[in-house]
Order: C-alpha cells, then sequence, then structure tokens
C-alpha cells in the first residue's frame, strides 16, 4: 500500500443499511482535532476528548451549527488503540443517510476516504496485529456464515498463529541442533543422527499435513462450495433446487428442458454456504440456445466441489450413470434419486449401486421427502464427514495454505535426501526455506535466532 | 631520516602484519609500528589455525593474496580436515603450529617485503587534522605522517590481566597496554565497549601422565591451505584428549567466589562459544566432564597448551583444579591461565571499508573491532589495508558482498549488526554457506586479488586452466554413459550403492552421495587425468549442482534489496511507524541500501516495507 500513513483516514466501520448504531472510525494525528472540530458537547464541562471515554453530543453542521446527529464519540491515542494511531469512532444514532452525512463532514475536515483494508493494513504496519491476524480480520467481516466466523474469530485471538509459531521453533531448534554440529565438531556433543532428524521432521510434517486437511474440509465452509444439479431434462432438478431454496426461485413445468441455460442461488445448508446451480438438462437434438447453455453447463461441471447427478427414479437410468459418474469421477458425484416416493426403488439398482461405490440420495422434490439426507449428503461429500467441523479447528486460508503446502514439501524433500546420505550442509537449506515459509505466514523474521539457540541450549567452547 | 609515509599501521599481530603486507605490495610506502618486534604475529592462545569457518577465512585471505595461509602451513606441525562426512560446505581444515616458527617466518616476510618498513614505537596519540588522521604520535614524542592510518591494536587497549584478584595492566601477560590512544578515541567522540577474553594455562610436558590421555593424530591426506603450498615440511606432531573429572568440578564449584568472573570485577563481555572452565561449571551443571585437549606449542619447547583449562582463579585454586584432572595430578604449570579485559570500538561506527566514519583516514581491523581469533583479525587486517591503500590512491573501495564471501558476511555482520561478544565466524553465519566453500575460494576470490595487484598473473592464468578442466570434464561426464550391465552393478554392490535399472548419464551416477568421482572413472572409459583439486570440483559442483541452483535463487533475491539505495540525506525521524529506537539505530549505521538495513538488528518486514515507500516519497518529492 503506497499510500502515505501520515493522512488521517475515516470510514464508516459498520456496514451500510437502515436502523441500529452507524459508527465512524477516524485513525491519524489529525483525527482528535476532526472530532473537536465537529462535536458539540452535552457536558458544560467538556474541555477535551479523554481517552477511552465515551462522550456524549451532538455532531454539528459548521456555520449553523446545527446538530447533524446526536452521537457518542470515543478517543484512543496511539500506540494503544487498533490501528495503533490515534483513532476517534463516532457512534451515530441516524440511518445510512445521517451517518453517510457525518461521514461527509469529517472529509471536508481534512481526513481521507480510507481504501479497503487501509485501517487494518495501518494496524500490521504499526505492529498492532501480525500478518495472519491482519488475514484473518478480512476474512471475518467476509465470512458468510456462522461456522466460518468461528475459524475467523480463533485465528483473530492468534491461536493459528501460535501453532505456526510453535511449528517454526521447532524447525529453528532442530536447525540449531545441526548448526552446533556442523560448527562445533570437537564438542563431541550428544551426535544427532539422521533418524533423530527424520523423526523430528515428520512430527512437524504431519501437524502442517493436519492443517492442510483443515483446510480442504473446511475452506469451503468460508468460501463456499460449488454444487452443480446435472441430469436429464424433467430428471426434476429444478424442482429439487427450489426445494434446497425452500422458495420457488427456478419456473417448473411438467414440460421438459423449461431451464434452458442456468440458474445459481446462494443457500446455506447447514451453515455450509453452497453456490447452488441448475443446470439445462441434457436431451437429444438440442437447438442453438440450448447448446450454449449446455457448454455452460459442461464447464461448471469441471470447476464444481460436487456435482449431484438427478436422476428419475421411475425412468431407467443404469446407462446414464454406468457413463456419467466415472466420467465426472466418483468421488465428486451425489447421485439423486429423484420421484423416490412414486415407487420405492428396485433394491436390486439400490444393491448394483451400492457395490459400484457410488454414494447416493433417495428423494422426492416434491413432496420433500429424503431432503434432510439429501443435505446431510452434500455436506459429508463436500466437507468429507457429516460431523460438524470440531470448534477449535485451526483453518489456515488460500494464502497461508499455500506457504504450510510448501513447508511440508520442502520437509518432504528434506527426508528423502536425508534418506539418501545428502551431507547436512546442504539439507539446512531446505530447513531455512521452510521456516521462511512459515515466517511468512505470521510475518515474523530472525537472524540471529539460530546461534542464540546454539549457545542457550549447548555447552559450546575449548 | 624522513618520516612521511603513504600508510602507518599500529600493531604487528594478525591483522597488523596483513595490512602492512597489503599495503606495501599495493605500493604503498608502509611504516608497521610495534612495542616488540619480537612478539609480531604471535599466537598468544591456541597454538593452531582455521576450523570450520576460520579454515574458510585462511582460505580466503590466501585467494586474495594474504599471507597467513602460506605461514601457516610452514609452520604446521598437524593438519586435520574436519566434518568430512558432513558435506563440502562445512569441511574445515585445521592445523596444530609451531607457533614460534610461526611467528619468526611471518616476521621475515614482512621484512623482506620492499616498500615496508618495521619500527619498535608506542604510538600514543593520532595526528587529526579537520577530522582526518594524517599520522600519529609515539612516545618519544617522534611524528609520522601518512595518508591514513590502520589501527590494529589488538588487546592492548586499556588492557588488564586478571589471575584471581591480582589485576595487572598488561596488553597481554608480560606486555605493557596502551592506554593513551583508547582515550584519545573517547575524547574525538567514538563509543568503546570492553570485552573479556582468556587464555588457558601451559604445562611442562615431562609432568604429564599421557598415558590417560587418547592420541589425536593429523589426518595424512588433509591438504594445505595456500594454493602455493606443496605440502607440510615439519615433524608432525599429535594431540592428546582427555576429560575433568568430578573433583574438577568440586573445586571450581567451592571456590567460585575468588573468580573475577563472579564476584564483579570483570566488566567485559566474554564469548559464550569460547566459556571458562568455571563458566561451563557453573552453566552447565548437568555435564558430568568437560574436554582437556593438549596442544604442543612448538617443536622446540616442553610447552604443552592445555585447551579447555582457560580460567581466571588464583594460581593455586588453578594448580588444584588442573590436578584433579586424570593425568594431570603432577602437572606442573609454566605460565598460569588468565583472564583478559580491553576495549574495543563498537564496530557500526565504520564504514564497509572499515574505515571510521567519525575519523576519515583511520581504519580500524581486528580484535579493536570486537572480534576474536586469528584468523578474523587476518582478515580484517587484509581488509583494512587493502582499503586504507586504496584511499591513499583514490581508488574506489574493495567489497565483497555476503554471497562472495566469509569475509563479506563478517564485515557485514560486524558493520551493520555490531557485536555484543568477541565475534568469532561460523558456517551458520553464512547464509549461502553453499557456495562459500573451502573448496572454492580461489574460483571466488583470485581474480578479486589479482585485480589488486596481490595475485600474481600465473596464479589466475592457472586457476582458468582448472575452471576450464572442471568444466569440460562435467560435460564429459554428463554425456558418458554407464549401463546396467551385471559387471556395473557388482561393482556397485561393491561401493554399496543400488544396482542400476536402465543407462544412465556419469554425471547422474556421480550425484549418488555414496558415489565418488574415482569410482564413477572406473566404471566408464578413462576421461582426461586431472590433479586432485579439480577432481574435487568435479564431485561437489556435480553432487550439489540442484541445491546450488536453489541458493542461486536466493542469492538474486537478497541482491534485489541490494540493489535499492537509500539516498543521501534521507531523514529516518519523518518515518511515523518507526520505533525512536528503530531511528536512532539507523542513523547511526546509515545503510547504504534497503538490503543492508534489513540485516540491523530490529527491522522488521513492516518496517522494512515502510522504509521502502518513504525512500520512494523522498525520490518523488526530490525530483519534483
Amino acid at each position: 500500500m503506497s499510500k502515505s500513513l501520515n493522512e488521517t483516514i475515516a470510514a464508516v466501520a459498520t456496514p451500510l443499511g437502515p436502523g441500529g448504531i452507524g459508527i465512524i472510525r477516524i485513525s491519524g494525528p489529525e483525527s482528535r482535532l476532526i472530532g473537536r472540530a465537529l462535536f458539540r458537547p452535552a457536558r458544560q464541562e467538556f474541555s477535551d476528548f479523554r481517552p477511552y471515554v465515551l462522550h456524549h453530543g451532538w455532531i454539528i453542521e459548521d456555520t449553523e451549527a446545527l446538530a447533524l446527529d446526536e452521537v457518542l464519540v470515543s478517543y484512543m491515542p496511539g500506540p494503544g488503540s487498533y490501528t495503533g494511531e490515534d483513532v476517534l469512532e463516532i457512534n451515530c444514532h441516524g440511518g445510512p443517510a445521517v451517518v453517510r452525512a457525518v461521514l461527509e463532514r469529517v472529509l471536508a475536515h481534512g481526513a481521507r476516504a480510507a481504501e479497503p483494508g487501509e485501517f487494518t493494513c495501518r494496524a500490521f504496519i504499526n505492529g498492532r496485529m501480525d500478518l495472519s491476524q491482519a488475514e484473518s480480520v478480512a476474512e471475518l467481516i467476509a465470512a458468510p456464515t456462522e461456522s466460518g466466523l468461528g475459524f475467523a474469530g480463533r485465528k483473530l485471538s492468534g491461536a493459528f498463529s501460535r501453532e505456526i509459531k510453535r511449528l517454526r521453533e521447532q524447525l529453528l531448534s532442530l536447525k540449531a541442533a545441526i548448526s552446533a554440529d556442523l560448527d562445533f565438531p570437537d564438542e563431541q556433543l550428544e551426535s544427532l543422527g539422521p533418524a533423530e532428524v527424520c523423526s523430528s521432521i515428520r512430527e512437524v510434517r504431519s501437524t502442517l499435513l493436519g492443517l492442510l486437511e483443515n483446510f480442504s474440509r473446511y475452506n469451503c465452509l468460508r468460501q463456499g462450495a460449488l454444487v452443480v444439479l446435472v441430469g436429464r431434462v424433467n430428471a426434476g432438478k429444478s424442482s429439487l433446487l427450489n426445494r434446497l431454496l425452500g422458495r420457488s426461485r427456478a419456473i417448473v413445468t411438467p414440460f421438459p428442458g423449461t431451464t434452458r441455460d442456468y440458474l445459481e442461488e446462494m443457500v446455506n445448508l447447514r451453515g455450509l454456504p453452497v453456490r447452488l446451480v441448475d443446470t439445462a438438462g441434457s436431451r437429444a437434438a438440442p437447438d442453438e440456445v440450448e447448446q450454449a447453455g449446455l457448454k455452460q453447463g459442461e464447464e461448471l461441471i469441471q470447476a464444481a466441489d460436487l456435482v449431484c447427478l438427478v436422476v428419475d427414479g421411475n425412468e431407467p437410468f443404469e446407462q446414464e450413470i454406468l457413463r456419467r459418474i466415472p466420467e465426472m469421477g466418483a468421488g465428486r458425484v451425489l447421485l439423486l434419486m429423484n420421484k423416490a416416493d412414486l415407487k420405492p426403488v428396485d433394491p436390486d439398482v439400490q444393491d448394483k449401486i451400492q457395490a459400484r461405490g457410488f454414494d447416493a440420495v433417495y428423494v422426492s422434490a416434491k413432496s420433500g421427502f429424503g431432503l434432510d439426507a439429501l443435505i446431510s449428503g452434500i455436506r459429508k461429500k463436500i466437507i468429507g464427514t457429516e460431523a460438524e467441523p470440531r470448534a477449535d479447528a485451526l483453518v489456515p486460508n488460500l494464502r497461508q495454505k499455500n506457504k504450510i503446502q510448501s513447508a511440508a514439501q520442502l520437509l518432504e524433500e528434506l527426508e528423502q535426501d536425508l534418506e539418501l546420505g545428502v551431507g547436512f550442509d546442504a539439507l539446512t537449506l531446505y530447513l531455512d526455506e521452510a521456516v521462511a515459509a512459515l515466517s511468512e505466514i505470521t510475518g515474523a523474521i530472525s537472524s540471529e535466532d539460530v546461534l542464540e539457540r546454539v549457545f542457550s541450549s549447548f555447552c559450546i567452547g575449548k | 631520516m624522513t618520516n612521511e609515509y603513504d600508510l602507518i599501521v599500529i600493531g604487528g599481530g594478525h591483522a597488523g602484519c596483513e595490512a602492512a603486507l597489503a599495503s606495501a605490495r599495493m605500493g604503498c610506502r608502509t611504516l608497521l609500528l610495534t612495542m616488540n618486534p619480537d612478539t609480531m604475529a604471535h599466537m598468544p592462545c591456541s597454538p593452531s589455525i582455521g576450523g570450520i569457518g576460520k579454515g574458510h577465512l585462511v582460505k580466503e585471505i590466501d585467494a586474495l593474496g594474504g599471507e597467513m595461509a602460506k605461514v601457516c602451513d610452514a609452520s604446521a606441525i598437524q593438519c586435520k580436515r574436519l566434518n568430512t562426512r558432513k558435506g563440502p560446505a562445512v569441511r574445515g581444515t585445521r592445523t596444530q603450529n609451531d607457533k614460534v616458527r610461526y611467528r619468526t617466518l611471518m616476521k621475515h616476510t614482512l621484512e623482506k617485503q620492499a616498500g615496508l618498513e618495521i619500527r619498535q614505537a608506542q604510538v600514543q596519540a593520532l595526528l587529526i587534522e579537520d577530522s582526518r588522521v594524517c599520522g600519529v604520535r609515539d612516545e618519544s614524542n617522534c611524528c609520522y605522517q601518512a595518508g591514513a592510518v590502520v589501527l590494529a591494536g589488538g588487546t592492548f587497549l586499556h588492557g588488564m590481566v586478571h589471575i584471581g584478584s591480582t589485576r595487572i595492566p598488561s596488553g597481554r601477560a608480560g606486555e605493557f597496554p596502551s592506554n593513551e590512544l583508547p582515550e584519545q578515541l573517547q575524547a574525538c567522540g567514538f563509543a568503546i565497549g570492553r570485552m573479556k577474553t582468556g587464555t588457558p594455562a601451559r604445562l611442562h610436558r615431562r609432568s604429564i601422565d599421557f598415558s590417560l590421555f587418547e592420541e589425536q593424530s593429523g589426518d595424512p591426506e588433509a591438504l594445505p591451505f595456500a594454493l602455493t603450498s606443496r605440502g607440510f615440511s615439519l615433524p608432525q606432531v599429535k594431540c592428546y584428549f582427555g576429560r575433568t573429572s568430578a573433583r574438577t568440578h568440586e573445586i571450581i564449584r567451592s571456590n567460585i567466589h575468588f573468580s573475577p568472573l563472579y564476584d564483579g570485577s570483570i566488566s567485559g563481555v566474554s564469548a559464550r562459544y569460547c566459556p571458562s572452565l568455571e563458566d561451563k561449571v557453573m552453566k552447565f551443571p548437568d555435564r558430568e566432564f568437560h574436554h582437556i585437549i593438549l596442544q604442543p606449542e612448538a617443536l622446540e619447547t616442553e610447552e604443552i597448551y592445555a585447551s579447555g583449562t582457560g580460567n581466571s582463579l588464583p594460581l593455586e585454586i588453578q594448580s588444584a583444579m588442573i590436578q584433579s584432572v586424570p593425568g594431570l595430578e603432577e602437572a606442573e604449570i609454566i605460565r598460569p591461565a588468565y583472564a583478559i579485559e580491553y576495549d574495543f570500538i563498537q564496530p557500526t561506527q565504520l564504514e564497509l571499508s572499515l574505515e571510521t566514519k567519525l575519523l576519515a583516514g583511520l581504519f580500524l581491523a581486528g580484535q579493536v573491532n570486537g572480534t576474536s581469533g586469528y584468523e578474523e583479525a587476518a582478515a580484517q587486517g587484509l581488509w583494512a589495508g587493502i582499503n586504507a591503500a586504496l584511499s591513499v590512491q583514490k581508488r574506489p573501495a574493495f567489497r565483497l558482498d555476503r554471497s562472495q564471501a566469509y569475509l563479506g558476511v563478517m564485515i557485514d555482520d560486524l558493520v551493520l549488526k555490531g557485536v555484543r561478544e568477541p565475534y568469532r565466524m561460523f558456517t551458520s553465519r553464512a547464509e549461502y554457506r553453499l557456495f562459500l566453500r573451502e573448496d572454492n575460494a580461489d574460483f571466488r576470490l583470485l581474480h578479486k586479488g589479482c585485480e589488486l595487484g596481490l595475485q600474481s598473473r600465473e596464479s589466475l592464468a592457472a586457476l582458468e586452466e582448472r575452471r576450464r578442466q572442471v568444466e569440460e570434464e562435467l560435460k564429459r561426464l554428463n554425456s558418458v554413459k554407464v549401463f546396467p550391465s551385471e559387471a556395473v552393478n557388482s561393482r556397485l554392490a561393491a561401493f554399496g550403492s543400488a544396482p542400476l535399472q536402465e543407462t544412465i548419464t556419469a554425471g547422474k551416477l556421480l550425484k549418488r552421495p555414496e558415489i565418488a568421482y574415482a569410482q564413477v572413472s572406473s566404471l566408464t572409459e578413462a576421461g582426461p587425468k586431472l590433479s586432485g583439486r579439480v577432481r574435487e570440483q568435479v564431485d561437489i559442483q556435480c553432487k550439489y549442482e540442484g541445491y546450488l541452483l536453489r541458493q542461486e535463487d536466493e542469492i538474486k533475491k537478497y541482491k534485489e534489496l541490494e540493489k535499492v539505495n537509500i539516498p543521501d540525506g534521507f531523514d529516518y525521524s519523518r518515518i511515523s511507524g518507526l520505533s525512536n529506537e528503530m531511528q536512532e539505530r539507523l542513523k547511526a549505521v546509515t545503510p547504504q541500501t534497503l538490503g543492508q538495513a534489513s540485516r540491523i538488528p530490529g527491522m522488521t518486514p513492516a518496517a522494512i516495507s515502510l522504509l521502502q515507500v518513504y525512500i520512494k516519497k523522498f525520490r518523488e518529492e526530490k525530483t519534483s
């Protein structure tokens, strides 16, 4: 961010919407003076804002001294504030129009409108939070459902940072032990064999792999998963979409081929945010519009986290599923046997499906039969388990995941080279890079760390 | 008698000798002033040179055209190669030296050097004009003029020897200290700190029961330090390993209050990697024993250096302590162990050339900069001598960065980070140590020595020939095929290596850690006849190719930050996000690049990005 840090910035800190309280946050060297210029105190004896105290009063227009809104103002001087700078917050009562008007007054007095994330960026630059905390603030604001909020909240409190720091420490201690061994060969320290190095590397690596697993399991809880409904025309895809949404979104008719391009809706499946897409049904001899729709459908299938293949349980479908499921990859396909209320599916067929390892759910879009099983089925396919995510699970975001992945990869290479008998001098390269990858997650660096460790842990010297 | 020189070196230790030789060889009329020519190039502590990291420095000194390696080889009475099984980057050569021969040979080399004069004098003051040093004055008020002065005063500045409660002002035991110079430096505004080091006892050979020690000989295949050396000519000797006893620790614990280290009378900071025996016993109480290594001081003396017995206890306690070591029950102490405290100048007050920021024309080298070790001192002496000569000749300063040499790592560390304890070289300090090996010091640095006029054209031509041979042999190995025949696989099994499944190149086979160059050659048609040096290069470069490429990427990143210059006159106090302490540190160190700034202790990535923003802003304001 190349914006100057000497400028005072301001923004509405709460979502713009009707009702409730709107907070305007001002941060920077001028924030207190701007507040003084706008604020008319309710108490006579007010002389200046006192830190961490709520001041009752009004925001006034400059010239006419007309009150814009009744407000509570708090002042937090740096470096003890959220951004580490002087921060002033104005709690307005009014709706969006009033909040906007107050912000405009603040800007007119010399503050600059803050860029997205600029408060957090300043907090990071001023050392008020580490990089992983700064990122989770952005996630907290963007997290779409309650489960997602839980993970973000935990990272903000530093549990994730602590875990990464702990792993980093472990690698640094190992590096210190290797360094002591390399730099002080005469000391006859308890000699560090490849087996010891290998076992500590494995331990760190398995924890990293656990975090990666958490990522793939829970990332969809934060980001939302793409679920695509496919199947023949009139299999009941749109009716199922409507069922899941709990309202009529798709136009449903008994005539095959009513959905000609595709429909997309966000739906919350017990805390799992899902982008649910209904595609045009497939049939022979489609017209041009339908062809375009089908092509789009193919692309969606490629991108989907989960494909729901909807079949009419009363029609012959064996050939279709035998062809399509392996084509799309059985792991990411859930077979929906619709219209299961009309006639129970032949147990023989059920056995066959099971024997091939296809996951299937028997539902009725029309009656709502099997809807719970459907939601559980979708969640299980995406999250990997039906169980609720553990409340204390540590889940990296995409950037953190990539760093963790490269650290885990480096440790794996280290292990392999260790087995080949490569010298310790080269192996520390992997350790350095793995430590650097983990350091980038929390934004911490170290230079003398390793020697400090050597001297505090080993008796060195002639 | 004229008293005008191009360059004056104060001090005849390892730093002073290299500085004076480099300066004279670069064409400067040079004067070396020493309090006592008999102790020039003296090894006041261990009779050994090199080791891990230190050996790297000696090799680098040699590649640049310094003297230490040559004298070291000529006085070596044992040579070992350490860490042979831990990878080429951390292999280190170490010699035991006849310290009498070492100093005699070095002194003689200086005496024979054209353009170099040696004189016995005790320098009392620097001559200063307009913040520029232009000469020195000695104790008899004799003045010497010069364009630059290298101060290599070792432990002599306000040196104070401690043995128990006895305190003797000395530069080393039995030698005068220098008390006037540090006072003048302080008056000039230099921040001066205090450090402590020490040396163990010397015992009489006949009083030692060597049967209770484990013998250790040198490695017959170990190579000498210097490129020009043809092996070792002196008789080779043994060292002896032993251990302290529980009784030793008991004596120390019950007498610890007699140690000036523990009664508060020593304030100087000592090195954690070289603790005295009382420190080791007190700080690591769980250790059942500590090592004692007996090393001969020279061929024509009965004195034995008792490594591991360093302490500052009163003589009678030292004596009891040493005699509690199995095999030393009858030990006769010739010289007691002692601790010494001395002044050092915090090296953040220096430019990367080792010229002081406060006084132009004054260069500092060696222990006065807060380092420890003969090799560290010699390397700085060479660096300061070269740069002082270049400054007199109005030529640009000589630099090596962290990716080029241990020397570059050391100078960068000293000047940007400063020191909190005597600085010693370790391979862990070098981020790019896979490149900075002992075996390739000549490949890295010899051409630089040649440019400076310290290396001959012939050595450069010989090096280029070696480089060509290495490249050709690598190319050849990568084209020669090895087939998975029964004969080949049974040979591989004999080498302890897995059989081949398919045809591979000889180069690929050589990448296997357990396979040596000679073994690969035995499986292929005969290649060219190559020297040991060339064969070693081929082996290492082939095996480490992947790692070296990896490290090269890191070096590129490092150089990116080095390219961002911090403009002259840049005002750190304008950066509101930086703490006052950090602003002060940056102002004091005045880094020239963003990369240098990033290595100053306390700098965080956030602070670096902040600095980057402000540098950009500063430039924009200047241009607008």
